[in-house]
């Protein structure tokens, strides 16, 4: 009843957050994509943009900070805040982390090409669509895909895996592309804590659902409860 | 501050119940179209200043006025002012409800009929949109013509503010509207209070202080008769400039 004057911040909430995802999610995508073009005018671009979604991080915190203050929401709608506060933390990281991604694109640009790039879109896809997964999990308060994307970062971790190993190999070849493999380990290192932070984001959503904390909580711990039972 | 539409210009008022100076040196603007709350410790003055809005004190012998009330381009506490008509132009409505001993349809239709309206269907029009705006239609349209009595307080409180409302007055002051109510009749008359917004300008005076922050735009915090800080309300909320407004709104007194 009382909650109707909030339903104004409550629509600018999701708005503001839907954009910021999105931004996001092209920032994820367009950042392998300056590394397997070369095109360093578009790297620029999409640094520039990571500006807005610095601005929106602030623009949230400031609209959860006035329902809080104003509304004192309660139970579902209190963790609904508590858990976009948190989620903008994880996007505002993202968007640092596809920065750097464009920063070393640029400089990989003027090196000799160390291989042609096919796992590092991949996993750049699959670490992207984790970030979107989540914040759609949000939106619908879907906790089971929530919970299905924080399975998906094994996937994530076992392309890093690979990954890193090819690259190790370049340099027993040839010890002059060191600098250039360095800088490939490193985005594919950058890749990994996106999707990290995308994991983050799908354990806040089922803490929002369910109200139950998900984090620190190990696989193992599961089995040993399922066995003990 | 940006240019703001402003329908009551407060300058340097003075209010005394006669000795005692309840209201001290208040200087305000009130924003057209907008719900201002007046919040502050039981005896600040924020009751007073309501009422000296529309020369409520009159009633009573031994008070006094200094100042200006701008409202209209007029000092409202000028000697020559029409109480009557300002009063029509401000309505009131308080803390208990106050319906008249009459139905419901007469409890509206007293007000247009003191205004001249004699025309039955001119009155039932405009009796039946007020009650529409005051959200009660659906629950009274099929007996207009009971008793007002046999309403539940809430209900009193909506045809107290559709009565308000059928005169179309460019004010409405609430003083405590919602305190005898409970929280589901309360939540109808908040939402009632900000749908309005666009065809009357709001003051009101609340103890809750979460009401203040739910539903006003701005919000001015008094304190022993004097007019602490005033600013938009998500400010006053958020990051109050004053420290004694952040320790009032925090709880550490009053």
């Amino acid at each position: 009843m009382t909650a109707k004057p909030a339903d104004t911040e409550y629509m600018e909430l999701r708005g503001n957050l839907a954009e910021m995802s999105e931004a996001v999610s092209k920032m994820i995508s367009g950042s392998v994509d300056t590394l397997v073009t070369g095109n360093i005018e578009k790297a620029r671009q999409i640094m520039e943009s990571d500006r807005r979604i610095d601005e929106l991080d602030v623009k949230i915190d400031e609209l959860c900070t006035r329902i809080i203050a104003l509304y004192e929401p309660k139970a579902s709608d209190l963790r609904y805040i508590i858990t976009a506060l948190r989620i903008i933390v994880d996007l505002e990281r993202i968007g640092d982390h596809c920065r750097n991604i464009c920063k070393q694109s640029i400089k990989l640009s003027s090196m000799p090409k160390v291989k042609e790039y096919i796992d590092l879109p991949n996993m750049a896809v699959a670490a992207s669509d984790m970030v979107k997964g989540a914040i759609d999990a949000y939106f619908s308060k879907d906790e089971k895909k929530a919970l299905a994307i924080i399975k998906e970062d094994e996937k994530i971790d076992a392309y890093q895996n690979q990954i890193t190993r090819e690259l190790i190999t370049y340099i027993a070849e040839d010890v002059t592309k060191t600098k250039a493999v360095i800088k490939l380990i490193n985005i594919t290192r950058r890749l990994e804590r996106i999707a990290d932070h995308g994991k983050n984001i799908a354990e806040l959503v089922s803490f929002m659902v369910t109200g139950k904390i998900l984090r620190h909580q190990k696989p193992e711990d599961d089995d040993e409860q399922n066995n003990a039972g | 501050m940006e240019q703001r539409d402003v329908i009551l210009r407060v300058r340097d008022l003075n209010f005394y119940y006669g000795k005692k100076h309840a209201v001290q040196g208040v200087s305000m603007d009130v924003e057209k179209n907008r719900i201002t709350a007046l919040i502050g410790p039981s005896g600040c003055g924020k009751t007073t200043l309501l009422r000296c809005f529309n020369r409520m004190h009159d009633l009573y012998a031994g008070n006094r006025h200094e100042g200006e009330i701008i409202f209209k381009g007029k000092n409202i506490l000028d000697k020559d002012t029409d109480v009557t008509s300002l009063r029509s132009e401000m309505g009131m409505v308080f803390q208990k409800p106050t319906p008249f001993p009459m139905t419901i349809f007469d409890n509206i239709a007293y007000g247009l009929r003191l205004k001249g309206i004699k025309n039955k269907t001119e009155l039932a029009d405009r009796i039946e949109k007020a009650i529409k705006q005051a959200a009660l239609w659906d629950e009274v349209s099929d007996r207009l013509n009971t008793s007002a009595g046999g309403l539940s307080g809430g209900q009193q409180q909506r045809l107290v503010i559709a009565r308000a409302l059928a005169v179309e007055p460019d004010v409405i002051l609430f003083d405590e509207p919602t305190s005898a109510l409970d929280p589901i009749s309360t939540g109808k008359i908040e939402e009632l209070m900000t749908s309005i917004k666009n065809k009357v300008t709001i003051v009101i005076v609340t103890h809750n202080m979460q009401q203040a922050a739910r539903i006003s735009d701005y919000t001015a915090f008094m304190y022993l008769g004097r007019l602490v800080e005033y600013d938009k309300t998500d400010v006053m909320f958020t990051a109050p400039n004053e420290k004694l407004t952040e320790d009032y709104i925090t709880g550490r007194f009053g």
